[in-house]
Parts: structure tokens; sequence; C-alpha cells
């Protein structure tokens, strides 16, 4: 089963490149989605079946709940939003495609050497998990600051967060699942809010760039005419 | 027994005596009332190079060296009525001075081994001048396209492999190395990478045919530092002797198969320029119809030079490849970091320039001539594709030639994979030919006679004009480039009124990098400087006479305080 | 049995061409045009008269016979059984080079139509196969680290099971790579697609827009032996050596079966990207591998 969990851990780095690439916001909704469901399946790929048998119900459970809201419910919930919120492609991102797949190529090299340092790999998860939620993690930092849409931003948080679920089932914490259903839980109002928040503020505002929402904030009066004139598609 | 200077003469004779009958019939019309100042100056470039070559000490060889610089900027002056032939011959004449300058300083901290790094660094930059290292390759495409086409196809071929010749005299390359192998490695390593790869980019966006094989040249010449500085590093690193072997040697036969393809291609250019009078490959077109021998002779060597098989660039180039792969998988990590550089590069460098001649043969001989001058052209006199014929019919003997001068420097060392490499090449020529007998046997020869109009998806009257221009066919890749290249554009949009709006008109220009961000700042801060000191030199001669005084007063002075 | 498979694959060409047409009607809901339509349309072709565009001279002649040649001349030298006639001294860089050559001459072919989307259509060729080159050398490289030698045959010499579970990772990376340049240079979606036929988004169909008769029939076959050889080269890439000729070949096949179900699986799901996507697809390609042959230099 070692090797069931590498492909799917090896899955997710090419996730990870896509998403820094992927400009349509339909697409990188498919991908989070890929990623939340192989996040939650991921315990049970991880489990050590030789030794420990069957793993027990509360496993299962947990990785089901996992896998659905991860993989389906808020996927769902943001395809929703994009809708609504008719912004289909990240037009003018701060940090450009190409340049956001170099880094998180630049990040991968650096998570594994930091992987290789921490020695967190003693328990029968594989090597790679470490620095591949490292790489995620990273992948959804870079999200949340280079984009500009709302949207896209939430979904560098919910990465984010699949990183960390990645982490926690590396290193197969005897709690690390009840921290990571609390996370879960901070995650799914996250999303619930900004899915809501996203769609109210393209309603009242006609865009959803935060470039412009900045001038809702005290900044405005530093700069009487900044005004951007985007293309929305 | 082939020694190094062989090596390097028989392009300067061979190249030499090609150009010389070109030229016979290049020079027409009124530029030949100044037939005996090119013959003098082509004369004496050939007899300095072969100097250089072939003298012995240091002193001898500093003074061909500049001889050989003064006498080709004779050559490249040749039309000095024009603006830009005077421009380009200052700046040749600047590049030639500041290497021998470079050389003298070399020479002077050579003796000292405390000193080397700095001899080194002198030579490099000296040495650089001559072979278009970056980012001293400035002169080249100013030079080139100016000099007359016999004189770019010497200078190109086998003048400025000569700085790889005077680096290896001067730096041998063995396991007695008397530099630090590191040192040379790395930095002709780094050279040849950006040299290769800023090149042949610099190349793509050229619409002048003689400025881009000029940049072309650059990129060969970073191929054969990659070769050599390989080369240099596995010395270094101890590692086996056929392999440092197999890297110079693929370096070398790089050397004569650039200078045979290269010289038929600037000769070849030049050709064109007689018959249609100018090199903009945005106003030629056609001309394989028209002059039917200069075309498919370009052709031929355009594909070796982009270095695909079965001609003979491809074979020096495969060389530095297993060289590249044999470095990988020796089990160093520094050998294999630089075996997967030079593998990369060189791939990247091969596909652009492959990208680049399918424009210069797409863009100059192909299709339909897209201005009067293109039209109305003929083929040249006779001497002039015959010249271009005898370094082609080098080249291909190069095919088998490299084979043997690989098997002969690393005494036989993976020699197979050049055997089968030839073989194969030869394989597949043999299967064009079936192919194509298969398919006179299948499609009689009267069937395809009929010609029909271009099929432009249904539009009527297609024209030339339609077709798509050299600079059109580059375009996506140089976009993308466009950070480096920093190409301008002149657009002249349409005006007036909306239904028949005048005439727009769109021009992109890419100068060289080096020249334009670098040299220029630099050099017009120094003339900033020097304005100061022109204070001294105003013409009158009281002035100059006080200056005179003060001088020897103080060097009185000097000699009764000491 | 070299010489037997090399004309087993030449003859089987066509068919794989096929399997991904039937795959694709297979998921369009329609019955397809068959299997061996292709043989069929070639037979159609060849007896066909060759028009020739006005201004083109012998280049536009001999162009598409120059480019099948060299896709013949490199499955010649192809380890279709494991071992093939002269690749075990045949450097892998040829292999490449001569795809290269006749990928040139298709270009230029375009080029002397004089036709504005021949020329667009080798003007994208050439770009695209430019940025693919790098991805392929990185994997070459990484191949030449794993497998020992320069030739042909050790490049291919198939991934051993210890590789298998030591870097899962890299592998899944080189294949995502190696197949992303096998879609790029057999004009699939989503870089190209082969049936948009007429349409200013297309490019190696653009290229033969004013070929006609034989030399049309030399293209199509030339491509459906080019999508053979790389999906061949690409499942060797990952077979061990197999020691009965006989077996490795029905493997290689059954493998080339597999990836024209994968490729027609991806072109019925994949639209084709935009134009100014794809450069940055390839980057992603080219990170990728470089990202395994991190994983196996340093792991």
């Amino acid at each position: 089963m070692i090797t069931l969990s590498e492909i799917a851990l090896a899955l997710f780095l090419v996730a990870d490149f896509i998403l820094a690439g992927a400009s349509r916001l339909r697409s990188a909704v498919r991908f989070v989605a890929m990623q939340g469901l192989v996040v939650g399946i991921l315990p049970i790929f991880m489990w050590n079946w030789a030794e420990e048998g069957c793993p027990g119900a509360r496993v299962w459970i947990i990785a089901f709940v996992n896998a659905v809201v991860k993989g389906v419910v808020l996927p769902l919930l943001l395809m929703y939003a994009v809708r609504k919120a008719r912004t289909r492609r990240e037009l003018e991102p701060i940090v450009s495609f190409p340049v956001s797949q170099i880094i998180v190529f630049f990040v991968a090299i650096g998570a594994f050497i930091v992987g290789r340092l921490l020695h967190v790999h003693a328990s029968s998860a594989s090597e790679l998990a470490v620095p591949v939620a490292l790489t995620t993690m990273g992948t959804g930092l870079l999200l949340i600051c280079g984009r500009k849409k709302a949207i896209t931003q939430v979904l560098g948080f919910l990465i984010l967060e699949n990183g960390i679920s990645v982490f926690g089932a590396a290193i197969l914490l005897e709690y690390g699942i009840i921290v990571e259903l609390g996370i879960l839980l901070d995650v799914f109002a996250l999303v619930f809010i900004l899915g809501i928040a996203v769609f109210q503020i393209s309603r009242t505002f006609d865009s959803t760039d935060t470039d412009k929402l900045n001038h809702l904030g005290d900044t405005h009066l530093m700069h009487p005419h900044h005004q951007h004139d985007h293309v929305h598609a | 027994m082939i020694s190094l200077e062989t090596i390097f003469a028989i392009p300067i004779l061979t190249v030499a005596a090609a150009a010389a009958v070109h030229a016979t019939a290049y020079i027409h019309g009124e530029a030949r009332r100044h037939l005996f100042r090119f013959w003098c100056f082509f004369i004496a470039t050939v007899a300095s190079m072969l100097a250089v070559v072939y003298v012995d000490g240091k002193l001898p060889f500093l003074l061909a060296w500049e001889a050989m610089g003064l006498a080709s900027a004779g050559l490249v002056a040749f039309e000095s009525k024009e603006k830009s032939v005077k421009k380009a011959t200052w700046i040749y004449l600047l590049a030639c001075h500041a290497g021998a300058c470079a050389l003298m300083l070399a020479g002077v901290l050579y003796s000292r081994p405390d000193a080397w790094i700095a001899a080194f660094a002198f030579a490099v930059v000296g040495f650089g001048l001559k072979a278009g290292f970056p980012p001293f390759h400035a002169w080249l495409p100013e030079a080139h396209p100016a000099a007359p086409a016999p004189a770019s196809a010497i200078m190109s071929g086998a003048m400025i492999p000569l700085g790889f010749y005077g680096l290896i005299r001067f730096f041998p390359l063995s396991s007695e190395c008397s530099v630090n192998g590191a040192v040379f490695g790395w930095t002709l390593l780094a050279l040849g990478v950006i040299g290769a790869l800023g090149g042949i980019l610099f190349a793509l966006p050229q619409s002048n045919l003689k400025r881009l094989l000029a940049f072309s040249s650059v990129e060969n010449m970073g191929v054969i530092a990659m070769g050599l500085g390989l080369c240099a590093l596995v010395i270094a690193r101890d590692g086996k002797v056929e392999l440092w072997l197999l890297a110079g040697a693929g370096a070398i036969v790089h050397v004569l198969n650039h200078a045979f393809l290269k010289g038929s291609l600037f000769l070849a250019a030049g050709s064109v320029l007689r018959q249609t009078g100018t090199l903009d490959q945005d106003r030629l077109g056609g001309l394989l119809k028209k002059m039917p021998f200069t075309g498919t002779l370009f052709t031929i060597n355009a594909i070796g030079l982009a270095g695909l098989p079965p001609l003979n660039g491809f074979i020096g180039e495969l060389a530095i490849y297993v060289t590249a792969f044999l470095a990988i998988k020796s089990g160093d990590p520094v050998l294999a970091f630089a075996g997967f550089l030079v593998a990369v590069s060189l791939a990247l460098t091969g596909a652009l320039a492959a990208t680049a001649y399918a424009k210069a043969i797409g863009g100059t001989f192909l299709g339909e001539g897209r201005s009067e001058e293109a039209i109305n052209a003929t083929e040249t006199p006779k001497r002039m594709y015959i010249a271009q014929i005898f370094l082609t019919v080098l080249s291909l003997a190069m095919i088998p030639g490299s084979v043997y001068l690989i098997y002969y420097t690393t005494g036989g060392y993976k020699t197979e994979v050049f055997i089968t490499a030839a073989i194969v090449g030869a394989l597949f020529a043999a299967l064009v030919v079936s192919l194509l007998i298969l398919r006179r046997f299948v499609c009689p020869r009267g069937d395809e006679k009929p010609r029909v109009p271009v099929w432009d998806c249904g539009y009527d009257a297609p024209t030339a004009r339609m077709a798509y221009t050299a600079t059109a066919f580059t375009q996506p890749l140089t976009d993308l480039s466009r950070p480096i290249l920093r190409s301008r554009r002149h657009i002249q949009p349409f005006k007036g009124d909306p239904a028949a709006p005048s005439d727009a008109a769109i021009a992109t220009e890419t100068d060289d990098f080096a020249l334009g961000g670098l040299w220029r700042p630099v050099f017009s801060r120094i003339a900033r400087v020097f304005q100061r000191v022109h204070l001294l030199q105003n013409g009158s001669l009281h002035l100059y006479i006080l200056i005179i005084l003060i001088a020897v007063l103080a060097l009185l002075v000097a000699a009764l305080v000491s | 049995m070299n010489i037997l498979s090399v004309i087993l694959a030449v003859i089987l060409a066509p068919l794989f061409l096929g399997i991904v047409n039937q795959t694709k009607a297979f998921f369009g809901g329609r019955r397809g045009p068959g299997y061996l339509r292709l043989y069929k349309d070639l037979f159609k072709l060849v007896r066909k008269s060759c028009p020739r565009p006005m201004p083109s001279t012998w280049i536009f002649d001999i162009a598409q016979s120059v480019s099948l040649a060299s896709v013949i001349a490199a499955s010649i030298v192809f380890p279709w059984s494991g071992v093939g006639i002269g690749s075990s001294i045949v450097p892998a860089v040829l292999f490449f080079y001569i795809l290269a050559a006749g990928r040139f001459f298709t270009v230029i072919g375009a080029l002397d139509a004089g036709n504005a989307f021949e020329g667009m259509g080798a003007s994208r060729e050439m770009q695209f196969s430019t940025l693919a080159e790098p991805i392929v050398f990185v994997i070459l490289g990484l191949l030449v680290m794993l497998n020992g030698d320069v030739s042909l045959t050790s490049v291919l010499a198939g991934v051993s099971s210890e590789t298998w579970r030591e870097s899962i990772v890299a592998l899944i990376l080189v294949f995502g790579a190696f197949y992303a340049v096998f879609l790029l240079e057999n004009c699939r979606v989503p870089f190209d697609d082969p049936e948009t036929h007429l349409e200013l988004t297309m490019i190696h169909e653009a290229m033969l827009l004013d070929v006609g008769g034989v030399d049309l029939a030399f293209a199509l076959y030339g491509a459906a032996l080019k999508f053979e050889l790389l999906a061949a080269f690409l499942v060797t890439m990952f077979v061990p050596q197999l020691s009965n000729p006989y077996l490795h070949l029905s493997v290689i096949f059954g493998g080339v079966a597999l990836i024209s179900i994968l490729t027609g699986v991806v072109e019925s799901i994949m639209a084709r990207v935009r134009f100014f996507k794809t450069p940055q697809m390839l980057l992603g390609a080219l990170l990728m591998a470089s990202l395994a042959v991190f994983f196996i230099a340093c792991f």
C-alpha cells in the first residue's frame, strides 16, 4: 500500500504545479477537488495494513467525511460562487503564471531538502509525505499572496489546508485527526462565509478584484486618482 | 600527425580560396575601381592569419594578431562610402585594439605563476573579443553585414575561431594543465552557454540575412566553447582521459564544420546581395527558382549548420552530447551538473538554430518574391556558386572526416557511436531516395506537371504579400523572449475613415543587447570623463609649451629628490 | 526477428490512430470510422495525382518524402523487440535529431508553398518543438543517469524494480513530462487538434494544406508511424527488458495500444488550450522533468 500512497502524493505534486499555472477558475476548482479527495483517502493508503490489520470504523468515517467535505462539498460551493460571481478567469495575477510555476519548483526542491533534514518520516508513512505537504502549503500561500481574485485566494486557502492535512497524515499523530477535524471545521466555515461574501461583493460592486476592494479602506485617501481599469472575462 | 596548427590553418586556406574565387565576381560595377585595395587587404588578412597560426613566440604572435585585426578592418571598410560601414569599421577597430591591449597585459602577466588568474582573465577578454564570447561579441553583428561577403566568409569561418586557437595555445588543455582546470572549464562553459543561447536567440528576429548569420556565428562559437569547457572540467575532475579528449575533439571538429558551412552561407548571402541589392528577408523570397544553384547550396549548408543529420554539423555536436551524457553518468556530481547544463543548452540551441535557418531558407529562397528586386533576380555568374560548391563538397567530406578526426583524437574511444551515426545518416538518405523513386513510380511525372494556384482557404486572388514573412515566422518565439531581446516596434496605425483607412505599417528592430545595453553606456561615460581632459588640448601652442615645461621641471625635481 | 518486428511496426502503425479515433467515437456516442479507416484513406490517396502549388520548388516535392523517411529511419533503429538493428550503439540523441530533420523538411516544405496558412502552421510547429526539445533532453539525461550508457538500447533498458520502489514519484513526473511531449510532437489535443482542418488554430494540418495525392499519404502515414514510435518510446522507458523478444514485442504493442486509448480519453475530456497557454504548459512539463532529475540525483 506504500506504493499507492506514493502515487497519490505524486499526483498531489503534479496538481500543485497545475494549480500554480491555472488561469481558469473552474479547472482550478476541479484540481482542488481532486486534491481534497486524495487527502481524504490518504490515511487509508498510509495505514499499515500488514501489521495493524483492517483499520477501525473511526478511521473509515473520518476519511469519508474528509473526502466528502474537501472533495465534494467545498468544491461545489466554490463552483457555485464562480458561477455567481461571473469570473471565469484570473486575468492579471500579481505573480505571473510561469513565474508561479518556477516558484513552486524551487519550493518543492527546498521542501525535499527540509524534509530530509527534519527526519519526521520515522512513522510508517511515506518519506514523501512531508515534502509534498510543505510544497502544497507553499502553493497555497503563493495563491493567497499572488492572485487578485477573491475566489482564487479562497482556493489558495483550501490548498494550504490540504497541505496541512497531508502533513497530519504523514506524521500519524494519535490526536492528529481530531486536530485536523477542528481545522476542517474552520476552513469549512471560512469557505462558506467567503463564498457568500464573494457572491455579495460581486453583486454589489460588479467585480471581485481585491485590488479594487482596497479602495474601500482608508488607503484610497492617499491615492485619490488611483483607478484601475481591468477587463473582466 | 594532425597538429592543432593544421586544424586551424585548413579553414583559413580553404575558405580564403573559395572567397577569392567568389570575390572576382562579387566586386562588380563601380567598386571594381578599388579592386587593388581589396586584394591588398585580402592577401594581408590571409597572410597574417596564417602567421598567427604558425609563428613561434609570444611577441611575433602578438604582432601577427594585431596585423590580422588591422588588415581585416581594411576589408570591413571596403565600401566605406556608406555611413553604416564607417560605424561598423570603427566598432571593429576598437574591438581589435582592445583585444590586442588585453593580450599584451596577459602576455606580461603570463610568465608570473602568482598572477595566472589575472593573465587568464585578460587572455579570455583578448581572445574572446575575437571569438565573440558574450559580451565581447558586439562587433560581430555590426562588422559582418558591413563587410563584403567574401571578407565576412573568411572572418566568420576562419578568423573568429582563432580566438580559441590562441586560448588553447597559451593555456593548453592537457593533464598537466597550466591553469586551474576548474576555472578554465567553468569560465568557458558559462560563456559558451550564454553565447550559444543568446547568439541564436538574437539571430531569430534579424531580418538582415548577414546579421542573422553573424549572430549564428556567436552561437557556434558558444557551442565550441561549451565543448572546450567540458573538456577542461573533465580534466579538472580527474575524469577519464578519453572523455576529455572526446569533448575536445567535438569542439575542434565543430571548428572545421562551422568554417566550411558558414563560409559557404556568407558567400551565398553575398550572391543574393549582388543579384537583388538587398539582404532584407522580408523583401526577398522565391529566389530558389531564380537562383537554383545558389539557393540549393544555401539550403544544404543551412541544414548542416542547424546541426541536423545526416550532414556534418551534427557530428561535432554529437561528440559534445555524448561527452555530456557520459559526464552525467560518471557519478561525479559536479560533472553531472555540467553534463546536464551542456546537454539541455545544446538541445535548446539546436532547436532554435533549426528555427533560425528555416526562417533564412524560407524567407530568402522559398515562396514567392515579395519585391521587384526578388522577382527579377537572375542566377549569379558561374564562379560564384562554384566557390560555394567547393566548400559544400568539403562539408560533405567532413561527414566521414569528422568521424575520422574524432577517432584520431580519442584513439578509438566510442568511435562506433559516430560511425553508426554516419551510417544511420546514410540510411536516412537512402530511404529518402527510395521514397522519391516510389513516389515517382506511383505518381508519374506527367501527372504532377500541372501546377495549381496556392489554396488559400477559399481566397480568390492570393498575392505574395499575403504569404508569411520571415519576421512573422519567428514572431511567436521572439515574442516569448521579449524580456531578453527588447525588440523595438514601430507601429503606424490606421488613420482616417474606418471604411477606407490609410496604409498601416509595423516594423520591428532588435539591436544587440551587449552593444546598446552595455558598451554604449560604458563608452559614453568614458568619453564624458575624457571630455574634461580635453581642456588641456585646446590647440594653443603656448599652453602645450607650458605643459612640457612643467613636465620637465617636475622630472628634474623628482630626479633631485631621489 | 529484428527486421520482422520493424516490418510489423511499419504495418501496424495506422491501426493505433484507428484505436484513438474509436475511443473518441465511443466517448462521443458515435459508431466511429472503424479501426482500419486510415489504411483505406492511404490506399485511396495513393491513386490520386499530386497537385503542385504555383510558387513551389523541389523542396515542396521532396518534403513529405524526407519527413516520412526520417520516421522510418528512426523506427528501423528503434529496439522494438528489446534488441533492435544496431540500436545497442545508435545514440539516443541521433534518434531525436533524425526526427527533427524530418520535421525541418515539413516546415520548409510548408514555407515553399507560399501560403499564409502554411507559413503560420510552420511557424507554430517550430515554436512548440523548440520548447519541447529541452524537456526531451532532460529526460534523456535522466535515463542515462539511471541506465548507464548513451545508446538507444541502454537508455531504454527499462526501469528496474528497485528504481520503481525508490523513486516512483520521479517516474510519475517523467511519465507526465514525456507524455506532454508525446502529445505535442504528434499534434494531439491539448496542443493541436488533428480534426480542426482549416481553422486558424491548427498547426500540423495547416502545413499540409497544399499537399495532395501520394504526398498526403506519406504525410498521414508518417504521422501515424511517429505516433506509434513515440508511444513505444514512452512504453519502453518504463517496461523492463524481457528476455523473450516475442513477449517484449507484444508487451510494447500492448502498451502502445493502451497509450492510444489514453490519448483518446484525453481528447474526449479535454479541450485544446489557447496558444498563449502552451508555452506555460511546456514550462510546467520541463519543471516536472527537472524535479524528477533532482529526486533521482539527490535521493
